[in-house]
Parts: structure tokens; C-alpha cells; sequence
């Protein structure tokens, strides 16, 4: 109970001081008159000492600060404005209680709320003529390499001690003024790094009196062409996401935040993400995810790569496509070879659930770890003609856990060819793959065996030999009783020209339900049919149409009794 | 030896009084506002250059040498000219402060330079081992020879050609001709292929790009590049 008086004494305490003053800030004042700043006690005296006011001019990034001086109940404070650039001026107070506390007026600053008040640039009508500046480099709406950044003005020659001059540089609406760089009459500014694309400039010059004689805006764009200097250059991303959702009793609560970091340095690149999920356990499959890619740039186009952790690479929707592979993948991009291969583990191993009272009986199987290899060689004849092959092997680690069901095998291999022609009006995606599955990796058999229980014909039985051969010996695939030698298809053509305002997409899909796929397991399959798809534009694209005939059939196989 | 401690003492103490004015005085007439290649900034009274780039200063009496496919262009700071100096050149930049103008003269020892000239911006005036021009707001070419002529080639405005032998006046479309320093200037329609052309710049394309990622941090780039359009 006494505690409980005690908070209450304290709260009230705290809430006396935080409405215990009174402040109106001053509507405006003129360039180079004292801004007179005052701030009334009207409680009891709490503070320590006399509060302390920051300020500064909007733009600025960080405050100045001047004590207040006392006088009773009344504290007051009068900021030269000189050096102030006309426009607004953000301030608070801060001060101290008896028990050494600290407290902003208002409360939040500096982070959320200051007062406000105008400097106006009146004096400026008075005599005192405007000044021409001369914009040197670079020139307005000039597009800059990122390594040639260099921004200069002079002021008329007339002027004497061009140096007691007060002169600011705003780039972006960021008071950049502490990286002028004055020679007599020339004032440059050489940024440290700055990203690519459009900045807004504003250069000002004041009188040593501090009032402002002229003024320079313009505009400018960076190119994102690749920097050749030296120097490293980094950026970054950073974010945390709370969610808490219950829609009809399914409840789906989480926290997660992640980091993104890309760094450069001459023609290296580290691609670093990060992301953390309050509900990553060992029961699931992984939530979180890292990884790291270093890349080593020829062109923007054209790179070596080593990525290591959480990896995803992208073949085709047919064979790997979003799919999270834990372990590393390295490759190059060049004008007439592209190269990727990814080693790694698709799956985690959940362990499975024994029946408490015989732990020989198996409740509800587990999930085997399931190791990754991918291989995919493309060749590119000019810019116009590409054609690739590619390898998919998944296997279960039938190790990895105790309780679990048949470990499977998958394997696919297949052909994509890329086309695109008249400046890419006309683009043509083409992919054949073949399934290879086994469902139950465990045990032995020999093929001729395997080719009776299949009940497979002379023919079949031929190609499954050759199959056999060419995938059991590297180790794709292991020759036991689950083993499917003869493989399925999946066929995808996709045909898209772009032309009289339309974007017409012809597709053919042939996808056989026994086709699978380690790296797109949510591939749609047992479909066959042919998709008709336009987008229309009218109107100089104010109005879109979308029109699409289908002609397709799922159940192929006729092996399901309900589509 | 204490005559020599107040000797030392005495120059210590003088020399900031005296430098203050000398470091006052050093401004910059012009700055590089581009250069591409081997483009050399060197300073008065020295033979070895250092290379220069984007924002390099040129102060008064300092020259610009410029080595095979290579080029600078060079921006007077009162805004008064432009100058662009072609491959193999060897130049000379003159500034002086008169009141509110900034004097200039660029003396052409070698090689070729483009010259945009705007008005009202103080004296602007080319010198070779032959001749001078004095302009006001206008675009011409000098181009001086190897221990030979200075030719001139009026694109706007009017130039005018002088040395001690006499004056000319170049207009748009002509060539002045001065043999040296002893002939008058002579003018007279420029021949096809006579001009010097400015070099195709081999710059990088303007490009933006564009980013796109998925949720698995695929990230796919929608490149533009620009390129100037040539007539």
C-alpha cells in the first residue's frame, strides 16, 4: 500500500512539473533582431537549474544551444539570428528537476515535437542589392557519374572578404554547409558518396551580417552507371514487423525484423540479408533467414557470384523457382556462358513421433533432411538466342531422423531455350524436363526385378536401362524397389508479343501428374492446355483491357476422383 | 648566436603577416568542369604537370597539356567562357581581377581549343606566338601549329585578329589566317574539312535503373540507358 502511495506521489509529482510551464512561441521575427525566447514557471520552482534552449534552422541536423537566464519565475533567452537562415527555426527546452531528472518542454523533443517560429529575411528589402551567383559545375539537370560529383559557385568578384560571407548548401533538404569548400570567390562542395538519381540543391549566400543576398536552385542527376573510385560505399535497409492476427480461432502471431546491407568496394559487391522470426523452431521447417553473396563485377551484367546460406536460386518455373536452399551456390554471368551450381539442404529434419508406450510404433513420421543439387549451364548466342540445360537432384536422408516415412528421391533434368527478337517485341520461352522419381530410397534390388514388377515393355524397359545406368552411377539416384525409371514430362512453351497496344501471352502447358519437382514442390500438375492472354491499351494507356481464353484440362491422368 | 635565435624568431613571427596576403590572393580563374584521358595541370615556372580531373582549380599563369585522345573542358569562374581544349594542345590561363570583371587570356602555345564566349563577362582574349583575338560573346576555333600559323574559325559572332602587321575581323563561316608573327591576318571562307571536329566522346551511357525483389530477396533490375542522340 505504501508503495502504491509512494508511485502515485511520484506520478503526480512528474505530471505537476511536465504542465508547470507556460510557453508561446513568438510568431516571427526579423533577420538580425534577437530572437526572444521566454518560458513562465508556474508551479512550485522544481528546477535545478535554469533550463537550456536548442535550436536551430530548419534543414539543420543538429541544435545549438544557449542557457536561459533567470529571472523568478520567468525564464528568458534572446537567440542572435544573424547566422540563422531565414525560414523556420525549430527549438525546446530542456531542463532539469530537483531530483536530477531530465525533461524536454514540450515533451518528445527533440525526436517528435519542437515549437516553431519564422525568421523573416526582412531587412534584405532594405538597401541592400541581390548578388548573381554563378553556377559552375555541375550544369542544371546535367546527368553526373557517380565519381565525378563536384559542385561549384562563385560569387560576383566585386565582392570583398568573400570569406566573411556565411554561405549554405542544402542537398536533398540536408544542410550539407559544414563541407564548403571556399577559395576567394569559389565555393565547391565535393560530397563524400551520394546515391544515384535526382538531387534538388539550394545554395544561399549571406552577408556577414547574415542577411541572404542570393540564391542558387537547381537540379541534378547521378547515374547509376558503376563507380570506377576507389572508395567503398555502402547501404542499407533495416526493418521489424509485429503482427497479431486471430480470424476464427486460427491465430497467427509473430514478430520479425531484418537487416539488409550491400557493400562495394571497386568491383566487389557483398550482398548481406538478415531475418529473424519469433516463431523459428526446430519443429518447423526454417523461418529465419541469412545469407551472404559476394559478387565480383564485370559489368552490371555480367558478375562471378559466391552465395552462401539461405540461397534461392531461379532456373524455371518447371524445375526451380523460390525455392530455399540452406547452403551455398556459385556461378557466373557473362556475355556468351551463365553458370550455377547450388548444393544445399531443401528441407530440415523434423524428427518424427514414436507411440509413448511402444517407442518401436510410429505415430506421425517426421520430415527427412532433404540434400540439394543443382546444376544449370546456359549458353547465349548474342543477346538475342539463349539455350540451357539443367540438373534438379533432391534426396531424403533416410539418417537424419528416427521416426520418419520412405525417404524419396527426385531427380529432374531438361532443356530451356530462351528467344527474343525485334528489340524484344517478340519473346519466346520454351522448357521440356523430365521426372525421374523414387518413392522409396531404402533397400535393394536389381533392375531386371524392378523391370518385372514394373511390368515394363521391351521398349520401356530399354530406356529405363539407359535412365538406370545414367543417373544410379553419379549418385543422383539409388536402384531400390520405390525407384520410377521411366520419366515423366513437363512441357512449357510461353509465346509474348507486344505489338499494336497489345501484350498477347500464347502459352502451352503439358505437366504430367507424376512429374515432380524438388525445387518447386507447388508446381500445379496433371495439367495440359493451351492459354490465351492479352492485355490491351487504349487511350495513350489510360484504359487497360484484359482479355484470356483458356482451353485446359487438369486430371489428365484420371487417377483422382474429384478435380 | 642569439642575433641568429632573434633572426629566426623575427622570421617566424613576420612570415604569417606577409604570407596572409599572398594566401588571400590565391583564387582560382577557372576549374575543370570535365576531362577525359591524359589531361595534364601544369603549374607556372614548373615542366611536370600532375593529372588533373572533375573540380581541379587552374590558377593564374598555370597550363593545361593535354596528350593524345584526351580532352579537357575548362570553365572561367566568372562565368565569362568555356573553353574546351583538344588531344596534343598546350595552353596557358591568364586571369586578372579588374573590379567586378576577371580579365582573361588564354595563350595557345599548341594544339587546338574550342571557345564559347559569353557577353558582359569581362575581357576575353586568345593569344598565340602569332596573333591575339579579342572577342566578346561568341563561339570560335584556334587551332596553332607547331612552330607554324594560327588559324581561326569563326562559328558565331565576331573575333577580332590582331598582331603588330594588323587587324581582322572573323566572322561565322570564316577562317583567319596568320603565317606569323610578322604576316597580317588574313581571312577569307572556311574549306570543307578545315575545321577542327570536336572528338566523339567515348563516355559511359546515362543509365537509371529500376529494382525489383521478391520475398525471397530475388532481385531483378529494369536498366535504362541513355544515349544522346546523334544527328
Amino acid at each position: 500500500m505504501k508503495t502504491k502511495l509512494l508511485l502515485i506521489i511520484i506520478l503526480m509529482i512528474g505530471t505537476s512539473f511536465a504542465g508547470s510551464f507556460y510557453h508561446q512561441p513568438p510568431a516571427t521575427v526579423l533577420l538580425g533582431d534577437p530572437l526572444r525566447l521566454e518560458l513562465q514557471e508556474s508551479g512550485a520552482n522544481l528546477t535545478t537549474f535554469p533550463p537550456t534552449v536548442y535550436y536551430r534552422s530548419l534543414g539543420e541536423f543538429e541544435f545549438h544551444s544557449l542557457p536561459m537566464e533567470s529571472d523568478g519565475f520567468n525564464y528568458f533567452v534572446e537567440i542572435p539570428t544573424a547566422k540563422l537562415a531565414p525560414g523556420k527555426v525549430q527549438y525546446y527546452f530542456a531542463l532539469q528537476s530537483a531530483n536530477g531528472q531530465f525533461y524536454t518542454y514540450p515533451e518528445g523533443a527533440p525526436y517528435s515535437n519542437y515549437y516553431e517560429t519564422e525568421i523573416l529575411p526582412a531587412r534584405q528589402q532594405r538597401s541592400l542589392k541581390k548578388i548573381e551567383i554563378n553556377l559552375i559545375s555541375p550544369e542544371e539537370n546535367e546527368v553526373l557519374d557517380p565519381d565525378e560529383v563536384f559542385l561549384s559557385f562563385s560569387i560576383p568578384l566585386d565582392i570583398e572578404n568573400p570569406e566573411k560571407w556565411n554561405y549554405r548548401i542544402t542537398i536533398d533538404g540536408i544542410d550539407q554547409s559544414t563541407r564548403l569548400q571556399q577559395e576567394g570567390h569559389v565555393i565547391s562542395f565535393v560530397p563524400g558518396s551520394v546515391r544515384s538519381g535526382v538531387h534538388l540543391v539550394s545554395f544561399k549566400v549571406y552577408t556577414p551580417d547574415g542577411i541572404l543576398v542570393g540564391q542558387k536552385q537547381f537540379q541534378f542527376r547521378i547515374s547509376d552507371i558503376p563507380s570506377n573510385n576507389k572508395a567503398f560505399s555502402y547501404k542499407g535497409s533495416l526493418f521489424l514487423d509485429n503482427r497479431v492476427q486471430s480470424i476464427a480461432r486460427n491465430n497467427l502471431n509473430y514478430t520479425r525484423g531484418g537487416l539488409r546491407l550491400i557493400m562495394n568496394y571497386q568491383k566487389f559487391q557483398i550482398d548481406t540479408r538478415m531475418m529473424i522470426n519469433s516463431n523459428e523452431s526446430p519443429d518447423l521447417q526454417p523461418l529465419n533467414i541469412y545469407s551472404a553473396r559476394l559478387k565480383y563485377q564485370f559489368s552490371y551484367k555480367y558478375f562471378l557470384y559466391l552465395w552462401g546460406g539461405d540461397v534461392f536460386p531461379n532456373y524455371d518455373p518447371l524445375v526451380l523457382q523460390g525455392r530455399r536452399i540452406r547452403g551455398i551456390s556459385v556461378g557466373l554471368f557473362s556475355k556468351y556462358f551463365d553458370l550455377d551450381y547450388t548444393q544445399g539442404q531443401s528441407k530440415r529434419a523434423i524428427e518424427g513421433t514414436a507411440d509413448p508406450l511402444d517407442p518401436q510404433k510410429m505415430l506421425f513420421p517426421g520430415t527427412y533432411k532433404q540434400d540439394f543439387r543443382s546444376l544449370r549451364p546456359r549458353f547465349n548466342f548474342g543477346s538475342h538466342f539463349s539455350w540451357a540445360l539443367n540438373l534438379v537432384n533432391g534426396k531424403d536422408d533416410p539418417n537424419s531422423i528416427a521416426y520418419g516415412g520412405n525417404p524419396k528421391q527426385y531427380l529432374v533434368v531438361g532443356s530451356a531455350i530462351d528467344l527474343n527478337l525485334h528489340n524484344r517485341r517478340i519473346v519466346i520461352h520454351g522448357s521440356v524436363q523430365a521426372s525421374i522419381k523414387n518413392v522409396d530410397a531404402t533397400g535393394e534390388i536389381d533392375f531386371d526385378t524392378l523391370a518385372t514388377t514394373l511390368d515394363l515393355s521391351e521398349s520401356d524397359k530399354k530406356m529405363a536401362r539407359r535412365v538406370v545406368d545414367l543417373f544410379t552411377k553419379p549418385g543422383f539416384l539409388t536402384l531400390t524397389p520405390g525407384l520410377s525409371p521411366l520419366p515423366s514430362l513437363a512441357i512449357n512453351i510461353d509465346a509474348r508479343l507486344n505489338y499494336f497496344n497489345n501484350n498477347l501471352v500464347l502459352s502451352y502447358k503439358n505437366i504430367n501428374a507424376d512429374y515432380f519437382t524438388p525445387g518447386n514442390p507447388f508446381l500445379q500438375k496433371d495439367i495440359a492446355g493451351i492459354f490465351v492472354n492479352d492485355y490491351i491499351r487504349f487511350f495513350n494507356n489510360r484504359i487497360f483491357m484484359n482479355v484470356f481464353y483458356n482451353v485446359y484440362q487438369t486430371n489428365v491422368s484420371q487417377d483422382k476422383a474429384k478435380t | 648566436m642569439k642575433k641568429i635565435i632573434y633572426l629566426i624568431l623575427t622570421v617566424f613571427i613576420l612570415l604569417p603577416i606577409f604570407a596572409a596576403p599572398l594566401q588571400a590572393a590565391k583564387e582560382p580563374i577557372a576549374i575543370v568542369i570535365k576531362a577525359r584521358g591524359k589531361v595534364y595541370l601544369v603549374p607556372a615556372g614548373q615542366k611536370k604537370g600532375k593529372l588533373v580531373k572533375r573540380g581541379s582549380r587552374i590558377y593564374n599563369n598555370q597550363r593545361i597539356l593535354t596528350k593524345a585522345k584526351s580532352y579537357a573542358i575548362i570553365k572561367f569562374i566568372d562565368n565569362g567562357g568555356i573553353v574546351r581544349v583538344l588531344a596534343n594542345s598546350f595552353c596557358k590561363f591568364e586571369g586578372k581581377k579588374k573590379k567586378k570583371s576577371l580579365s582573361k587570356n588564354i595563350f595557345l602555345e599548341l594544339g587546338s581549343i574550342f571557345n564559347q564566349v559569353f557577353k558582359n563577362r569581362g575581357e576575353y582574349r586568345v593569344s598565340t606566338p602569332t596573333s591575339v583575338a579579342s572577342v566578346k560573346g561568341t563561339k570560335f576555333w584556334v587551332q596553332q601549329k607547331y612552330k607554324g600559323a594560327t588559324f581561326y574559325f569563326g562559328e558565331e559572332g565576331l573575333v577580332e585578329i590582331s598582331n603588330s602587321r594588323g587587324v581582322a575581323l572573323l566572322r561565322a563561316g570564316m577562317t583567319g589566317i596568320v603565317e606569323s608573327p610578322n604576316s597580317k591576318p588574313i581571312v577569307r571562307k572556311t574549306r570543307k574539312n578545315e575545321k577542327p571536329a570536336l572528338d566523339e566522346e567515348e563516355e559511359n551511357p546515362d543509365e537509371f535503373r529500376l529494382e525489383f525483389e521478391d520475398a525471397q530477396g530475388n532481385t531483378k533490375e529494369l536498366k535504362f540507358k541513355l544515349r544522346k542522340k546523334t544527328k
